[in-house]
């Protein structure tokens, strides 16, 4: 006959293993049946194999795609430095704006002071005889 | 084998030695992780697959300190702690869709009914209590294995384990006599 509060050899009273022993019989999973059993052990193998690639292969594919934003970049950063470049020319010198625009025409070509000026100041530098940029 | 390597460390050694440790863990790791993951099967089968994917990386590292199934409890016990991290935060962050009624179970099994009352118990319990009681009184750890698993000293895990059964006995007062356990249970079961 044991006694209700007796400890068992894990120091538990009677009354507390039988707590402890419904808590362990209803608390847990299904048994894995035979398929569970077959689909667990595939799935974790072909967890090992991914994991056992060779290291090197993401490696080089991060080192593609780093490579390409790279280029994208250099080649992104130098249209810019172009573009710049020529609207600052264009800016500053006349003779560059005009060859753009007219690659053909010579300095003979260009237009002189005296084809925007109105008829009567022109008759009246020569009159003056005083040059036509001077007005 | 059991809590033993193979002193040949080479690939296909390790492979084998891994592939029978996991034939012959499996079932206990799955157990294990379904009590510390608030009976969550799915997610239990996933915690045991990352824990043997964990252990398998580190075998070569493993240096024969410690027993192998000890080593890789060590390994279960922590990935159960990631895995309730994260699904704390995930349950952080669905707040709404939580606060949707459960679906009614109109005709709950006894052991489901029981089952439910144990995990809102064990969820009750702070992290090492829930896992020194598991370890201990429901996968029969002894408490110096159970202090190498959970990285604490004997003397604390004895006085966890206390507070564990102690918190158990008020909130599972009446499985305390298996026979009432069942009459309860049936009573749920008719009523419904």
């Amino acid at each position: 006959m044991t006694h209700e509060n007796e400890p068992d050899p894990d120091g538990l009273s009677q009354q507390d293993r039988g707590l402890v022993d419904t808590i362990a019989t209803h608390y847990r999973p299904k048994p894995m049946d035979r398929g569970r059993q077959l689909a667990f052990r595939r799935r974790l193998a072909a967890r090992v194999a991914q994991d056992a690639q060779p290291a090197w292969r993401p490696a080089l594919a991060l080192a593609g795609v780093a490579a390409a934003v790279l280029l994208w970049f250099a080649l992104l950063s130098g249209e810019r430095t172009d573009t710049n470049e020529s609207v600052a020319g264009g800016a500053t010198d006349t003779s560059t704006l005009y060859a753009f625009v007219d690659p053909d025409s010579g300095d003979a070509e260009r237009p002189q002071p005296e084809d925007f000026l109105p008829d009567d100041y022109t008759a009246l530098a020569s009159a003056l005889d005083v040059p036509v940029d001077d007005l | 084998m059991e809590g033993t390597l193979s002193t040949d460390r080479s690939p296909d050694a390790h492979r084998e030695t891994f592939e029978a440790f996991v034939e012959s863990h499996r079932d206990r790791a799955v157990r294990l992780a379904f009590r510390l993951v608030r009976g969550d099967e799915a997610a239990a089968e996933d915690v045991a697959q990352n824990a043997f994917l964990r252990a398998y990386r580190s075998l070569a590292d493993f240096r024969g300190d410690a027993r192998l199934d000890t080593w890789f409890y060590r390994i279960l016990v922590r990935e159960a702690h990631r895995h309730r991290r994260w699904q704390t935060v995930r349950r952080l962050w669905t707040v709404a869709a939580d606060d949707a009624p459960e679906p009614v179970d109109e005709r709950p099994e006894p052991d489901v009914w029981l089952r439910k009352r144990i995990a809102a118990a064990l969820e009750r319990l702070t992290a090492t209590q829930r896992e020194t009681f598991v370890l201990v009184h429901l996968e029969g750890f002894s408490v110096s294995e159970t202090a190498a698993i959970v990285g604490k000293a004997s003397g604390t895990v004895k006085s966890h384990l206390h507070r564990a059964l102690a918190r158990l006995r008020e909130d599972l007062a009446d499985l305390r006599n298996p026979t009432r356990a069942t009459e309860g249970a049936q009573e749920v079961s008719d009523d419904t």
